[in-house]
């Protein structure tokens, strides 16, 4: 039986791009369970988890000899597959944005009342994963990347920014405000009556010092 | 008092409006305002608690589960990621999936269709780019090295009459960028995204009736009329031709401030030009959204 491949995750690459057989799959085995939770907890779908962690690795697999090192190789493939698992949500145009407190409309509030004013009061860490999950999962598909990356994975704002191709401000929107929908859905924070957001399905992006020109919600 | 805003609060309250004037503008509002001060304490102090949720989350393991990395460990073991990739296409790849066929169905899920994108095409040459796609537009003839030129664009294809390479680079175009002769900072970040082409599997033969297939991952929904049809794209670029007399040299299904628009560079008597058009493009004519000089 050997051991863990010793070579660096660059070390790897260069050797796939070089022709060797198997060092893509030891790269792909050796931080599949992560990429595989950001595409998990990004599309919030088992099947679509898989697929668009498939296509990202098809597109990595062939991207892998123009690689020039700029970001780590971990960077570079959480870049892909999020970007993969957004284009699949994008493509599916079935989100629906909850709105932040203050903002619930009669029919949003009927919805999600108990789950949005009440605490979850969850008895354990796994029942607050669960339940967090749940929220996350609530949340516009862009700000739930947003966050997958920057909270739960730890990227930066700036990398971020870069993996997602918007200005940094953009995601520190998205964080904000999937943090603050996140806050009401938890029940951390109490639901304010004033008008609904229209038809549940949009917020605007914002894009301070020269925007993001994100319009990938229209 | 007035009305919290509470989209504008959590940018503030996230340092998503730092170095705007809304900065400044909403901290006067949290300083003078009673509302907006009472909302600004309340989302502070929940966002604690919403950190700490989402550590518990962020420090739960989410192991890939056996039986897709077992669908894994044979996907990786054929020949789809055999070595250098970028040598030649193969027949067949981006056509794979993970095969489902042992995957025990969940009570009640109905399975979704893979989803793919299949191009007859009854007209002329295919001449298949390394990376992009090349539609086999034979009248609407290209230049090839122009395809090159592009950021972000995949390989260029061989230098050819006929062909018009297409891809779908996931670029949203800006009108200001483009009058400067460059795509978007932003937009140029994406280089991988490119290559979320599958390869096409096959190369027609002049006057062949072949079935190219392949996915355009990130050609925007709004365009599907034109990336699943040659004939409409076809209609497309005639409509563009007659607004635009000269040769289309690539196409992009990309955006343009942020709505789905095709991208293409043509040649023309007077130079190079950018042309955008919309969804709607061969429609009613090419649906012109923007032009502007390429060098």
């Amino acid at each position: 039986m050997t051991g863990p491949d010793p070579r660096t995750d660059e070390e790897l690459l260069a050797a796939h791009a070089a022709g060797e057989p198997d060092a893509f799959g030891v790269l792909f085995r050796r931080h599949r369970d992560r990429l595989w939770a950001v595409a998990l907890r990004t599309t919030n779908d088992r099947e679509d988890a898989a697929d668009a962690l498939q296509e990202a690795m098809l597109s990595a697999h062939r991207a892998a000899a123009r690689f020039r090192g700029e970001a780590a190789v971990t960077t570079w493939l959480h870049r892909i597959v999020v970007n993969a698992c957004v284009d699949r949500l994008r493509r599916r145009q079935a989100h629906f944005t909850l709105p932040l407190p203050g903002q619930a409309g009669a029919e949003e509030e009927d919805r999600h009342g108990p789950a949005r004013n009440e605490p979850a009061a969850p008895s354990t860490d796994h029942d607050t994963a669960m339940v967090v999950r749940a929220a996350l999962a609530e949340l516009p598909y862009d700000q739930r990347a947003a966050l997958v990356l920057v909270d739960l994975q730890g990227y930066s704002v700036a990398e971020v920014a870069e993996m997602m191709g918007v200005a940094e401000g953009t995601i520190k929107s998205r964080c904000s405000r999937g943090r603050a929908r996140l806050a009401v859905m938890l029940g951390h924070l109490r639901n304010l009556s004033a008008p609904p957001d229209v038809g549940g399905t949009r917020t605007q992006d914002l894009a301070p010092r020269g925007g993001s020109h994100d319009h990938s919600r229209s | 008092m007035t009305t919290v805003d509470h989209d504008l609060l959590a940018d503030y309250v996230g340092g998503a409006l730092e170095g705007t004037p809304d900065e400044a503008r909403v901290a006067e509002l949290i300083a003078a305002d009673p509302a907006w001060q009472a909302a600004a304490d309340e989302l502070r102090g929940a966002l604690a608690l919403v950190s700490a949720d989402l550590a518990v989350l962020s420090a739960t393991p989410e192991p890939m589960p056996a039986d897709v990395a077992a669908r894994f460990d044979a996907l990786l073991a054929s020949s789809e990621f055999a070595p250098v990739p970028a040598a030649a296409p193969r027949a067949g790849v981006g056509e794979r999936t993970l095969d489902r066929s042992d995957r025990p169905s969940r009570p009640g899920a109905a399975r979704r269709p893979r989803r793919r994108w299949v191009m007859p095409t009854a007209v002329a040459a295919g001449v298949l780019a390394l990376a992009g796609i090349v539609l086999p537009l034979g009248p609407l003839g290209m230049s090839a090295q122009e395809a090159g030129t592009m950021a972000d664009a995949p390989a260029a294809a061989p230098a050819a009459a006929g062909p018009v390479p297409a891809y779908a680079s996931g670029s949203d175009y800006l009108r200001e960028s483009m009058r400067e002769g460059m795509r978007a900072a932003a937009s140029a970040k994406s280089s991988p995204d490119a290559e979320l082409f599958s390869t096409p599997t096959d190369s027609a033969s002049p006057g062949d009736v072949a079935a190219l297939s392949y996915d355009l991952h990130r050609a925007p929904a709004g365009l599907a009329r034109l990336t699943a049809s040659p004939d409409a794209l076809a209609r497309c670029l005639d409509a563009v031709r007659t607004a635009v007399p000269g040769t289309v040299t690539s196409v992009d299904f990309a955006r343009f401030e942020g709505r789905p628009a095709v991208v293409m560079m043509v040649d023309t008597a007077s130079g190079r030009l950018w042309f955008v058009a919309g969804p709607g493009c061969g429609v009613n004519g090419p649906d012109e959204l923007f032009r502007a000089p390429r060098d």
